[in-house]
Protein backbone atom coordinates (compact mmCIF):
# COMPACT_ATOMS: atom_id res chain seq x y z
CA UNK A 1 0.00 0.00 0.00
CA UNK A 2 2.64 2.48 1.06
CA UNK A 3 4.81 1.41 -1.86
CA UNK A 4 1.92 1.99 -4.23
CA UNK A 5 1.40 5.43 -2.71
CA UNK A 6 5.06 6.27 -3.16
CA UNK A 7 5.06 5.17 -6.78
CA UNK A 8 1.89 7.16 -7.41
CA UNK A 9 3.36 10.22 -5.80
CA UNK A 10 6.49 9.98 -7.90
CA UNK A 11 4.49 9.54 -11.10
CA UNK A 12 2.18 12.38 -10.16
CA UNK A 13 5.12 14.61 -9.37
CA UNK A 14 6.80 13.76 -12.65
CA UNK A 15 3.61 14.62 -14.52
CA UNK A 16 3.39 17.97 -12.79
CA UNK A 17 7.02 18.79 -13.46
CA UNK A 18 6.72 17.98 -17.13
CA UNK A 19 4.14 20.71 -17.68
CA UNK A 20 4.54 24.42 -16.94
CA UNK A 21 4.74 24.21 -13.16
CA UNK A 22 4.55 27.38 -11.06
CA UNK A 23 2.53 29.23 -13.72
CA UNK A 24 -0.79 30.68 -12.46
CA UNK A 25 -3.98 29.63 -14.16
CA UNK A 26 -5.17 32.28 -16.59
CA UNK A 27 -8.93 32.77 -16.84
CA UNK A 28 -11.00 35.16 -18.87
CA UNK A 29 -13.66 36.98 -16.90
CA UNK A 30 -16.47 39.47 -17.28
CA UNK A 31 -15.21 43.04 -17.62
CA UNK A 32 -17.33 45.49 -15.59
CA UNK A 33 -17.14 48.07 -18.35
CA UNK A 34 -18.55 45.54 -20.81
CA UNK A 35 -21.29 44.77 -18.29
CA UNK A 36 -22.11 48.48 -18.04
CA UNK A 37 -22.21 48.86 -21.81
CA UNK A 38 -24.31 45.72 -22.20
CA UNK A 39 -26.74 46.87 -19.53
CA UNK A 40 -27.38 50.07 -21.43
CA UNK A 41 -27.91 48.17 -24.67
CA UNK A 42 -30.56 45.84 -23.24
CA UNK A 43 -33.33 48.40 -23.37
CA UNK A 44 -35.06 47.35 -26.60
CA UNK A 45 -35.34 43.66 -25.60
CA UNK A 46 -36.59 44.29 -22.07
CA UNK A 47 -39.74 46.36 -22.51
CA UNK A 48 -40.35 50.04 -22.94
CA UNK A 49 -38.41 51.15 -19.88
CA UNK A 50 -35.29 49.50 -18.47
CA UNK A 51 -35.88 51.45 -15.25
CA UNK A 52 -38.69 48.99 -14.56
CA UNK A 53 -36.49 45.91 -14.92
CA UNK A 54 -34.13 44.49 -12.30
CA UNK A 55 -30.85 43.21 -13.74
CA UNK A 56 -27.77 41.49 -12.26
CA UNK A 57 -24.52 40.53 -13.99
CA UNK A 58 -22.29 37.95 -12.29
CA UNK A 59 -18.72 37.11 -13.22
CA UNK A 60 -17.05 33.79 -13.87
CA UNK A 61 -16.94 33.10 -10.13
CA UNK A 62 -20.64 33.88 -9.70
CA UNK A 63 -19.90 37.16 -7.93
CA UNK A 64 -22.03 40.22 -8.64
CA UNK A 65 -20.37 42.65 -11.04
CA UNK A 66 -23.31 44.97 -11.72
CA UNK A 67 -26.75 45.22 -10.19
CA UNK A 68 -29.63 47.52 -11.07
CA UNK A 69 -32.81 47.43 -9.00
CA UNK A 70 -35.91 48.66 -10.80
CA UNK A 71 -37.90 51.64 -9.65
CA UNK A 72 -40.74 50.09 -7.69
CA UNK A 73 -39.14 46.63 -7.65
CA UNK A 74 -40.73 43.96 -5.48
CA UNK A 75 -38.70 42.94 -2.44
CA UNK A 76 -37.53 39.69 -3.99
CA UNK A 77 -36.54 40.98 -7.44
CA UNK A 78 -32.89 41.81 -6.86
CA UNK A 79 -31.96 38.52 -5.23
CA UNK A 80 -34.02 36.66 -7.81
CA UNK A 81 -32.18 38.33 -10.69
CA UNK A 82 -28.88 37.42 -9.03
CA UNK A 83 -29.88 33.79 -8.64
CA UNK A 84 -31.00 33.59 -12.25
CA UNK A 85 -27.62 34.98 -13.34
CA UNK A 86 -25.86 32.48 -11.07
CA UNK A 87 -27.91 29.61 -12.48
CA UNK A 88 -27.11 30.62 -16.06
CA UNK A 89 -23.43 30.88 -15.17
CA UNK A 90 -22.98 27.66 -13.24
CA UNK A 91 -24.91 25.40 -15.61
CA UNK A 92 -23.74 27.29 -18.69
CA UNK A 93 -27.26 27.20 -20.03
CA UNK A 94 -30.34 29.38 -20.13
CA UNK A 95 -32.11 29.12 -16.78
CA UNK A 96 -35.42 28.47 -18.55
CA UNK A 97 -33.88 25.38 -20.17
CA UNK A 98 -32.37 24.25 -16.86
CA UNK A 99 -35.83 24.68 -15.30
CA UNK A 100 -37.31 22.28 -17.86
CA UNK A 101 -34.64 19.62 -17.48
CA UNK A 102 -34.83 19.50 -13.66
CA UNK A 103 -38.56 18.97 -13.26
CA UNK A 104 -40.34 16.22 -11.33
CA UNK A 105 -38.78 12.78 -11.70
CA UNK A 106 -36.05 13.64 -14.20
CA UNK A 107 -32.57 12.42 -13.24
CA UNK A 108 -31.31 15.99 -12.81
CA UNK A 109 -34.19 17.07 -10.55
CA UNK A 110 -31.88 16.91 -7.53
CA UNK A 111 -29.87 19.84 -8.89
CA UNK A 112 -32.66 22.07 -7.64
CA UNK A 113 -31.47 21.38 -4.09
CA UNK A 114 -28.21 23.27 -4.68
CA UNK A 115 -27.86 26.65 -3.00
CA UNK A 116 -28.44 29.83 -5.03
CA UNK A 117 -29.83 28.20 -8.18
CA UNK A 118 -33.39 28.94 -9.28
CA UNK A 119 -35.54 27.05 -11.82
CA UNK A 120 -37.07 30.12 -13.48
CA UNK A 121 -36.53 31.76 -16.85
CA UNK A 122 -34.51 34.98 -17.03
CA UNK A 123 -30.91 33.80 -16.59
CA UNK A 124 -28.33 33.52 -19.36
CA UNK A 125 -24.71 32.44 -19.48
CA UNK A 126 -22.18 34.81 -21.03
CA UNK A 127 -20.20 32.64 -23.41
CA UNK A 128 -17.06 33.41 -25.39
CA UNK A 129 -17.15 30.41 -27.69
CA UNK A 130 -17.30 27.40 -25.37
CA UNK A 131 -15.98 29.33 -22.39
CA UNK A 132 -18.34 30.83 -19.82
CA UNK A 133 -17.19 34.14 -18.34
CA UNK A 134 -20.31 35.13 -16.40
CA UNK A 135 -24.08 35.31 -16.37
CA UNK A 136 -26.96 37.77 -16.66
CA UNK A 137 -30.19 37.59 -14.67
CA UNK A 138 -33.40 39.56 -15.19
CA UNK A 139 -36.53 39.93 -13.09
CA UNK A 140 -39.56 42.08 -13.82
CA UNK A 141 -39.43 42.40 -17.62
CA UNK A 142 -42.66 42.31 -19.59
CA UNK A 143 -43.98 38.90 -20.61
CA UNK A 144 -43.16 36.81 -17.55
CA UNK A 145 -40.37 34.23 -17.70
CA UNK A 146 -40.11 34.18 -21.53
CA UNK A 147 -39.84 37.97 -21.42
CA UNK A 148 -37.20 37.84 -18.70
CA UNK A 149 -35.31 35.21 -20.69
CA UNK A 150 -35.36 37.26 -23.91
CA UNK A 151 -34.07 40.23 -21.94
CA UNK A 152 -31.23 38.32 -20.26
CA UNK A 153 -30.30 36.68 -23.58
CA UNK A 154 -29.99 40.15 -25.07
CA UNK A 155 -27.78 41.19 -22.17
CA UNK A 156 -25.45 38.23 -22.66
CA UNK A 157 -25.26 38.88 -26.41
CA UNK A 158 -24.50 42.53 -25.73
CA UNK A 159 -21.55 41.59 -23.51
CA UNK A 160 -20.12 39.38 -26.24
CA UNK A 161 -20.59 42.20 -28.74
CA UNK A 162 -18.97 44.71 -26.37
CA UNK A 163 -16.05 42.38 -25.66
CA UNK A 164 -15.01 42.32 -29.32
CA UNK B 1 -55.26 60.52 48.42
CA UNK B 2 -55.92 58.93 45.07
CA UNK B 3 -54.30 55.65 44.35
CA UNK B 4 -51.52 55.81 41.78
CA UNK B 5 -53.54 53.43 39.65
CA UNK B 6 -56.49 55.80 39.42
CA UNK B 7 -54.24 58.71 38.56
CA UNK B 8 -52.60 56.65 35.85
CA UNK B 9 -55.94 55.58 34.36
CA UNK B 10 -57.19 59.14 34.47
CA UNK B 11 -54.09 60.44 32.71
CA UNK B 12 -54.28 57.74 30.10
CA UNK B 13 -57.88 58.67 29.36
CA UNK B 14 -56.97 62.33 28.93
CA UNK B 15 -54.05 61.43 26.67
CA UNK B 16 -56.25 59.12 24.61
CA UNK B 17 -58.91 61.77 24.16
CA UNK B 18 -56.29 64.34 23.27
CA UNK B 19 -54.62 62.00 20.81
CA UNK B 20 -57.94 61.12 19.21
CA UNK B 21 -58.88 64.76 18.85
CA UNK B 22 -55.47 65.47 17.34
CA UNK B 23 -55.69 62.68 14.80
CA UNK B 24 -59.22 63.51 13.73
CA UNK B 25 -58.60 67.24 13.74
CA UNK B 26 -55.84 66.92 11.13
CA UNK B 27 -58.35 65.88 8.50
CA UNK B 28 -55.97 66.66 5.64
CA UNK B 29 -53.60 63.75 6.26
CA UNK B 30 -56.21 61.35 7.53
CA UNK B 31 -56.00 57.95 5.79
CA UNK B 32 -53.35 59.19 3.37
CA UNK B 33 -50.35 56.94 2.66
CA UNK B 34 -46.96 58.35 3.52
CA UNK B 35 -45.22 59.79 0.48
CA UNK B 36 -41.43 60.08 0.46
CA UNK B 37 -38.74 60.73 -2.12
CA UNK B 38 -36.10 58.15 -2.99
CA UNK B 39 -33.40 58.06 -5.63
CA UNK B 40 -34.52 56.60 -8.96
CA UNK B 41 -32.58 54.01 -10.95
CA UNK B 42 -31.90 56.51 -13.73
CA UNK B 43 -30.52 59.04 -11.24
CA UNK B 44 -28.37 56.33 -9.63
CA UNK B 45 -26.87 55.38 -13.00
CA UNK B 46 -26.08 59.02 -13.70
CA UNK B 47 -24.35 59.32 -10.32
CA UNK B 48 -22.29 56.18 -10.92
CA UNK B 49 -21.15 57.24 -14.38
CA UNK B 50 -20.12 60.71 -13.23
CA UNK B 51 -18.27 59.31 -10.21
CA UNK B 52 -16.44 56.75 -12.34
CA UNK B 53 -15.51 59.51 -14.82
CA UNK B 54 -13.99 61.60 -12.01
CA UNK B 55 -12.09 58.68 -10.49
CA UNK B 56 -10.82 57.61 -13.91
CA UNK B 57 -8.82 60.83 -14.19
CA UNK B 58 -5.96 59.31 -12.18
CA UNK B 59 -6.53 55.83 -13.55
CA UNK B 60 -8.48 54.58 -10.54
CA UNK B 61 -10.84 51.67 -11.13
CA UNK B 62 -13.47 51.84 -8.40
CA UNK B 63 -16.22 49.74 -6.94
CA UNK B 64 -19.30 51.88 -6.37
CA UNK B 65 -22.76 51.47 -4.86
CA UNK B 66 -25.76 53.78 -4.77
CA UNK B 67 -28.31 52.94 -2.09
CA UNK B 68 -31.81 54.38 -1.92
CA UNK B 69 -33.68 55.98 0.95
CA UNK B 70 -34.18 52.58 2.57
CA UNK B 71 -30.47 51.81 2.40
CA UNK B 72 -31.10 49.17 -0.26
CA UNK B 73 -28.88 48.90 -3.34
CA UNK B 74 -30.31 50.75 -6.32
CA UNK B 75 -27.29 50.41 -8.64
CA UNK B 76 -23.76 49.14 -8.17
CA UNK B 77 -20.70 48.10 -10.13
CA UNK B 78 -17.72 45.99 -9.02
CA UNK B 79 -14.36 47.19 -10.32
CA UNK B 80 -12.30 45.04 -12.63
CA UNK B 81 -9.68 43.37 -10.47
CA UNK B 82 -11.28 44.52 -7.22
CA UNK B 83 -10.09 42.98 -3.98
CA UNK B 84 -12.68 40.68 -2.44
CA UNK B 85 -13.79 43.26 0.13
CA UNK B 86 -14.10 46.32 -2.11
CA UNK B 87 -17.57 45.84 -3.53
CA UNK B 88 -19.23 45.17 -0.19
CA UNK B 89 -17.26 48.01 1.36
CA UNK B 90 -18.67 50.47 -1.17
CA UNK B 91 -22.16 49.41 -0.13
CA UNK B 92 -21.44 49.78 3.58
CA UNK B 93 -19.99 53.26 3.07
CA UNK B 94 -23.13 54.26 1.20
CA UNK B 95 -25.33 52.72 3.87
CA UNK B 96 -23.43 54.55 6.62
CA UNK B 97 -23.78 57.89 4.85
CA UNK B 98 -27.47 57.29 4.27
CA UNK B 99 -28.40 56.17 7.75
CA UNK B 100 -26.50 58.95 9.57
CA UNK B 101 -27.28 61.49 6.82
CA UNK B 102 -23.70 62.67 6.76
CA UNK B 103 -20.45 61.68 5.03
CA UNK B 104 -19.21 58.32 6.29
CA UNK B 105 -15.92 60.06 7.15
CA UNK B 106 -17.80 62.00 9.86
CA UNK B 107 -18.67 58.70 11.50
CA UNK B 108 -14.97 57.98 12.11
CA UNK B 109 -14.50 60.73 14.69
CA UNK B 110 -18.06 60.65 16.05
CA UNK B 111 -17.83 56.98 16.93
CA UNK B 112 -14.17 56.90 17.99
CA UNK B 113 -13.43 54.46 20.83
CA UNK B 114 -13.30 57.23 23.48
CA UNK B 115 -16.63 58.78 22.46
CA UNK B 116 -20.08 58.22 23.93
CA UNK B 117 -21.27 57.13 20.48
CA UNK B 118 -18.62 54.43 20.11
CA UNK B 119 -21.38 51.85 20.48
CA UNK B 120 -22.81 52.86 17.11
CA UNK B 121 -19.96 50.93 15.51
CA UNK B 122 -21.70 47.77 16.67
CA UNK B 123 -24.62 48.43 14.34
CA UNK B 124 -24.92 46.15 11.35
CA UNK B 125 -23.59 47.33 7.98
CA UNK B 126 -22.09 50.64 9.13
CA UNK B 127 -18.39 51.33 8.58
CA UNK B 128 -16.18 54.12 9.99
CA UNK B 129 -14.34 54.89 6.76
CA UNK B 130 -14.54 57.79 4.33
CA UNK B 131 -15.92 57.44 0.82
CA UNK B 132 -19.67 57.52 1.44
CA UNK B 133 -21.71 60.68 0.78
CA UNK B 134 -25.45 61.11 1.39
CA UNK B 135 -27.71 62.36 -1.39
CA UNK B 136 -29.75 65.10 0.25
CA UNK B 137 -32.77 67.19 -0.57
CA UNK B 138 -32.55 69.78 2.17
CA UNK B 139 -32.54 67.79 5.41
CA UNK B 140 -33.96 64.71 3.72
CA UNK B 141 -31.63 61.85 2.70
CA UNK B 142 -33.03 60.16 -0.42
CA UNK B 143 -30.03 57.88 -0.86
CA UNK B 144 -26.24 57.77 -0.76
CA UNK B 145 -23.21 56.78 -2.80
CA UNK B 146 -20.22 54.80 -1.56
CA UNK B 147 -16.88 54.18 -3.27
CA UNK B 148 -13.97 51.83 -2.61
CA UNK B 149 -10.69 51.30 -4.39
CA UNK B 150 -9.61 54.79 -5.51
CA UNK B 151 -5.87 55.37 -5.74
CA UNK B 152 -6.03 58.45 -3.50
CA UNK B 153 -7.85 56.54 -0.76
CA UNK B 154 -10.76 57.89 1.26
CA UNK B 155 -10.33 61.63 0.46
CA UNK B 156 -10.24 60.91 -3.25
CA UNK B 157 -13.24 58.57 -2.97
CA UNK B 158 -15.20 61.42 -1.38
CA UNK B 159 -14.28 63.75 -4.25
CA UNK B 160 -15.51 61.17 -6.79
CA UNK B 161 -18.71 60.56 -4.82
CA UNK B 162 -19.46 64.28 -4.68
CA UNK B 163 -18.77 64.58 -8.42
CA UNK B 164 -21.31 61.82 -8.97
CA UNK B 165 -23.98 63.58 -6.92
CA UNK B 166 -23.22 66.89 -8.65
CA UNK B 167 -24.41 65.32 -11.89
CA UNK B 168 -27.97 65.11 -10.52
CA UNK B 169 -27.84 68.17 -8.25
CA UNK B 170 -30.31 70.08 -10.44
CA UNK B 171 -32.86 67.29 -9.87
CA UNK B 172 -32.53 67.36 -6.08
CA UNK B 173 -35.45 69.49 -5.07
Amino acid sequence: MSRFTTVSAVLFGAALLSTAQAAPLMERNLNSQDAMAAYERMMSSCGPNLNNVTVVFVDRAGQVVLQARANGAALHNLDLARRKAYTGRTFRTKSIEWRDRTTGTQPAAGQRMLAEVIPLGGGSPIMIGEEVIGGVGVSGAQGGQPGDQACSDAGAAAVVAAAR
Amino acid sequence: MQSPFKVLVGSAAVVAVGLGAGVFATSVSLAQPLTVKTISLQQAITVVKAAIAECSKDGSVISITVVDRDGEVRFSVRANGANPHNFELSRRKAYTARTFRSPSADFIAKSAPDKDLAGQRMLKDVIPLGGGIPIMIGEDAIGAVGISGAKGGQPREEVCARAGIAAIQAQLS
